[in-house]
């Protein structure tokens, strides 16, 4: 227990509880709440105007566009509802990685669940939470109960990594526990292929998820910074390569920056929020910093391509309708 | 055709390039093991630069190996020759040497301009001006005197020599010509030995002379005498041969500047000779001498006028016709007042070269010869004793008046063995003092101050006595031995001859022959001579006095001769006096028989026998001074010439001893501690020598002057102090140049180059100037090694840059 508690830093906590986890894309909750739903029903906050077509309820019908203008428009209202989230962290052996004087990436990405995870459930959101190596071997259902979160920090705290990386096949298997639209948040090394990767996100996308992909890498791994000979050993299997550092490092980083750009472009295409985390960062700087790059971002600034996240209001005239927005219906 | 190294055991660094390579294969097995999440980024990279990285690696290392291997290459400094392939690559670089003839004739000055020195000097400056040291130019500077040596050592930077050329201060050698000769051969030997050894990559040797005959061998030089076929046989052509063959370029650059074309000689005059005509100097007679002038130019020379020079001041003034290429003699006769050392030169009026235009003579004028009469049988009354007869011969009042002294000796005590030392009677010039043996055996007698000593029917020698005569005829001394009954033939043999290296006796005393009683007298020999041309048997040549071959001898002492070392010249018609004062001969140490005792049967018996040891002279008669052995000392007829010529023929001084060569050093040995040296130079400047004095055996004093070469032609005088008693011993030295030197006559260039093939004549204007004369020899490459080395360095710094081997 006590073990498990060290993934909860005050430092960190208290740096992000100012702040809050918001949904970019429209999610599907039980209660009302601060994130946006996919119906549009009566609701205090305008969302915009649509022309009326047979069928639509009269009470819905704008009589003062149609006394000014002689037109029918009907009037949608966003709808405001609880967030489900999922965190799904990397508990493979390649994560236990650390370099001098760091912690290493398994304790990072724990660390930055628990926090996240604080978060949500202070928000009075609810979370859940997946780990997983080759397979999704740890799945903590979602639930806003503030004892949640001990729940799931033993559950990180009981973690002994060991196995390979099989990040494709968990994603689908994480896409196909999840039934409602909410948030997936990925904190992982990513050491995987990139295509297997994306299409695991594209998966969880065809399920309407939002997605956070936090890519956790120890600096060694992002500088390779070695100067002497080394034999390096395989984490996740046993291969070995002894080589000169240096004569490898100019090759070793344009292999890294194609991986992580192939991964930055494929989450830029599927409207993933990418982030790359070195564990030489404070996490509760580098948390504090997303946090407050996606609040500031706001709604209709994310990085997704569904058009419900539209949310600016518009001054003069009606707006024009998303063509996957719903229809309010909420009341 | 191919490279050469100078230090080809530096190649063997090369084998160091393997280096680079164990270095690289030992950090290939020294890493550390670590645990690495990105294994499929790492293998992925590795797959990427798998080639390139095997490539870059070997690339440095090839680098790296190449850097030792050049780095071996340069430092043991490859060369090409001229007609290598790679000549081209070579560093233009020129190793010259620089020779200077330093021989006097070098000072002929032509008329009021400069002196051949001069000119050659100034002409070196130009050559060495034209050498750049940047382009990697060396310079060394020899001078050719007497031996060929070094004055800048090879491979010294062109300015080291130019400093010494101009700063005559610094060098000198270089103020002004020796008054010696100088040869060809000694330089020929430099060249061909450690000058054609450094100078691997090539030397071009520059001789600046003025290209006289004696240098290059002439007629002094017997080993450089051209043969019939015009080569110098084992000589100075074989070792300039061999050095050209080495690569050494030798050029011999005329600096006579057209003055003497080979056709004309330059014109000079000189005193080639000055001795005395008396074999012994005193002051109760007179002395003559003789100069002699030589004409060594084309021209008749009438009305040259010369003078004698007798202590400093002009004795008498000479006037002689001399024909061209001739000789001329003049004379002076002089009486001595004062004994001791006096100085005599001949001198003309100063020409083009006047270094030999006086030639000194030192004269030593005594008042009378001394001579030690070593008695074997003291007795009070003086004929009696064995030497008294010898003693009365050469001068009777002094045995007379010794006699009286004497009167009161005791003949076995030593206080009795006085010397009865006197002054020569008026009319002869000897001085014999007598003494007992045991005197000279106790040490209590010095020989050195005699002119001769005679040991009569002595028994036998200490030791001491033994090391003394021999020191004594060693360092000049003229012993005479006689024999007689007392004569203990083993002990003489055992302390004066079986030691080789401290020989006195002529031959080994074998037995005694004959009989003196008055029985035995019934058979006796007689002295025979082949010829009468020995100094000492010359005055019996008149048939009035060839009594001394009839008068009898009854007993001598038979000596066993060495067949094999004796020059038999019975007679002594090879071994005349004059012939040994001349100086040493090739068979001078060799004993030789002077006259023989004959038996009526035709046995004959060696009866005079002479033989020179050092500087000095031992004569032997195997039998009596007195009339004990043979009825001589009783025919005054006979005895009294035949002594009076032998001592006369034994006191006279070789003249060589005071009258030097340039150059030479003086010898002297003293008898007592001499605390103060002091040698005066003809500029009257008194040196005075400091060296530490070594003592030799038996109370003799080497006197320190052998680093004190008489370096210029004049007359010395060498004073030495004694404390002991009191005593300055003052000797007059002379020294002169030699007179061949004087002879201008030149080298023609055709002979010249037909003796030693290879070398090449000029006359020094351009020398150095054009730029085929850099080319001649090959060059060195090792600038174009390091160039190489440095550019590898660099590449091996960008490539380990680029290649990521440095962070």
């Amino acid at each position: 227990m006590e073990n498990s508690l060290r993934y909860l830093n005050p430092e960190v906590l208290g740096g992000i509880s100012r702040l809050e986890l918001r949904a970019r894309l429209a999610v599907e909750g039980f209660l009302s709440g601060r994130h946006p739903s996919p119906y549009h029903g009566v609701s205090v906050e305008f969302a915009e105007h649509r022309e009326y077509v047979p069928g639509d309820d009269l009470r819905h019908l704008d009589w003062k566009v149609l006394g000014k203008s002689d037109r029918y428009f009907i009037k949608r209202y966003e709808e405001e509802t609880s967030l489900t989230c999922t965190v799904v962290v990397d508990a493979s052996a390649s994560m236990l990685y650390k370099g001098e004087k760091r912690i290493s990436k398994f304790d990072y990405a724990a660390t930055t669940a628990a926090s996240l995870a604080y978060l949500i459930l202070k928000q009075q959101d609810f979370v859940g939470l997946g780990v997983f190596d080759q397979t999704l071997h740890t799945y903590v259902p979602p639930s806003n109960n503030p004892a949640h979160l001990m729940t799931l920090v033993e559950s990180l705290g009981n973690l002994n990594p060991s196995e390979k990386t099989g990040l494709g096949p968990v994603l689908v298997d994480v896409s196909s526990r999840i039934n409602q639209r909410g948030m997936v948040v990925l904190i992982s090394d990513l050491l995987d292929e990139p295509d297997d990767i994306l299409n695991g996100l594209r998966r969880l996308r065809t399920k309407k998820q939002d997605i956070i992909v936090f890519h956790i890498l120890d600096n060694d791994e992002t500088d390779f910074p070695f100067q002497k000979m080394y034999r390096f050993e395989g984490m996740e299997d046993l291969l070995k390569l002894t080589a000169d550092p240096r004569s490898l490092r100019q090759a070793y980083l344009e292999v890294f920056e194609e991986h992580a750009k192939a991964l930055r472009r494929g989450c830029r295409s599927q409207g993933v929020d990418y982030t790359l985390i070195q564990t030489g960062q404070n996490l509760g700087v580098a948390l504090t910093a997303f946090l407050a790059t996606r609040s500031g971002s706001g709604r209709g600034r994310g990085t997704g391509t569904a058009s419900g996240r539209s949310h600016g209001r518009s001054s003069a005239g009606p707006r024009s309708a998303g063509s996957r927005s719903a229809q309010g219906g909420g009341g | 055709m191919g490279i050469d190294f100078a230090n080809p055991a530096m190649l063997f660094g090369a084998l160091l390039f393997g280096v680079p390579l164990i270095i690289h294969l030992l950090n290939r097995r020294r890493y550390q093991i670590k645990s690495w999440a990105a294994m499929s980024f790492l293998l992925r990279a590795y797959k990427r630069t798998r080639r390139r990285l095997r490539l870059e690696h070997f690339l440095l290392l090839l680098v790296r190996c190449l850097i030792i291997a050049l780095l071996a290459a340069a430092m043991a400094r490859p060369f090409v020759p001229s007609d290598s392939l790679f000549s081209g690559l070579s560093e233009k670089s020129r190793n010259v040497i620089v020779v200077l003839d330093r021989s006097y004739s070098m000072g002929y000055r032509d008329g009021p301009g400069e002196t051949a020195f001069e000119r050659a000097i100034s002409r070196i400056k130009r050559l060495v001006r034209t050498l750049d040291s940047g382009r990697g130019d060396t310079c060394a500077f020899m001078v050719a005197g007497r031996e060929a040596e070094f004055v800048v050592p090879l491979s010294s930077l062109p300015e080291d020599v130019l400093v010494k050329v101009e700063n005559p201060e610094a060098a000198p050698l270089l103020r002004e010509p020796s008054q010696g000769g100088a040869h060809l051969a000694s330089l020929a030997a430099l060249l061909a030995g450690e000058v054609a050894d450094q100078a691997r990559g090539g030397a071009e040797v520059f001789v600046f002379t003025d290209m006289q005959t004696r240098f290059f061998g002439g007629a002094a030089d017997a080993g450089d005498r051209e043969d019939s076929s015009g080569r110098a046989p084992g000589g100075s052509a074989a070792l300039l041969t061999r050095a050209v063959e080495k690569g050494v370029s030798v050029r011999f650059v005329d600096v006579t500047d057209g003055v003497d074309d080979g056709d004309s000689i330059r014109p000079n005059l000189a005193v080639t000779d000055i001795v005395a005509l008396d074999q012994n100097i005193t002051t109760n007679s007179i002395a003559s001498f003789s100069a002699t002038i030589t004409n060594f130019g084309d021209d008749d020379i009438r009305g040259l006028t010369g003078s004698f020079v007798l202590d400093g001041k002009v004795a008498e003034k000479r006037t002689v016709d001399i024909r061209a290429r001739g000789r001329a003699t003049v004379e002076l006769s002089r009486s001595f007042r004062d004994s001791g050392f006096h100085t005599l030169s001949f001198r003309l009026a100063s020409d083009n070269l006047p270094v030999d235009d006086e030639r000194f003579l030192a004269i030593e004028a005594r008042e009378s010869i001394d001579v030690l009469l070593v008695d074997g049988a003291w007795d009070y009354d003086p004929f009696e004793r064995p030497t008294g007869v010898v003693g009365m011969m050469l001068n009777p009042l002094s045995i007379m008046e010794g006699g009286s002294d004497l009167g009161g000796a005791d003949p076995a005590g030593e206080e009795g063995a006085e010397e009865d030392r006197g002054t020569p009677a008026a009319g002869t010039v000897f001085n014999p003092t007598t003494i007992d043996f045991k005197l000279l055996n106790a040490g209590r007698e010095d020989p050195g101050r005699y002119d001769c000593v005679f040991l009569a029917d002595v028994e036998g020698l200490s030791d001491g006595a033994a090391d003394t005569l021999f020191d004594f005829v060693s360092s000049g001394g003229r012993l005479v031995f006689f024999m007689g009954e007392r004569v203990d033939l083993h002990a003489w043999n055992l302390r004066l001859f079986d030691d080789p290296e401290r020989r006195l006796l002529p031959a080994r005393l074998a037995r005694m022959e004959g009989s003196a009683s008055d029985q035995g007298r019934t058979s006796f020999y007689k002295l025979t001579a082949r010829s009468f041309d020995h100094p000492v048997l010359r005055v019996f040549d008149d048939p009035r006095l060839k009594v001394l071959l009839e008068v009898p001898v009854f007993r001598f002492v038979a000596i066993e001769l060495d067949t094999g070392t004796v020059a038999d010249a019975d007679g002594g018609a090879a071994d005349s006096g004059t012939a040994a004062d001349r100086g040493a001969g090739a068979d001078a140490d060799k004993p030789r028989v002077v006259a023989r005792f004959a038996d009526p049967l035709g046995n004959s018996f060696p009866a005079i026998v002479e033989q020179r040891i050092g500087r000095g002279r031992v004569m032997l008669f195997t039998t009596s001074a007195d009339a004990s052995w043979s009825m001589i000392a009783e025919s005054p007829k006979t005895y009294l010439p035949l002594l009076h010529e032998t001592v006369y023929y034994l006191a006279t001084r070789d003249p060589g001893i005071y009258n030097l060569a340039v150059g030479e050093t003086i010898t002297r040995t003293v008898t007592e501690f001499p605390d103060r040296i002091a040698l005066t130079t003809p500029g009257d400047s008194e040196n005075v020598i400091a060296e530490r004095v070594e003592n030799s055996q038996y109370g003799r004093f080497v006197l320190p002057l052998q680093n004190n070469p008489l370096e210029r032609a004049g007359s010395y005088v060498l004073e030495v102090d004694s404390s002991v008693s009191g005593k300055r011993l003052r000797e007059c030295y002379s020294a002169n140049v030699d007179y061949l030197e004087g002879d201008l006559r030149k080298m023609d260039e055709s002979s010249l180059l037909r003796i030693y093939p290879g070398v090449t004549v000029g006359d020094g204007e351009g020398v150095g100037e054009s730029e085929e004369e850099g080319d001649s020899s090959g060059g060195e490459l090792w600038k174009t090694v390091l160039w190489a080395l440095l550019g590898l360095v660099a590449l091996e710094l960008i490539l380990s840059w680029k290649f990521g081997d440095y962070s």
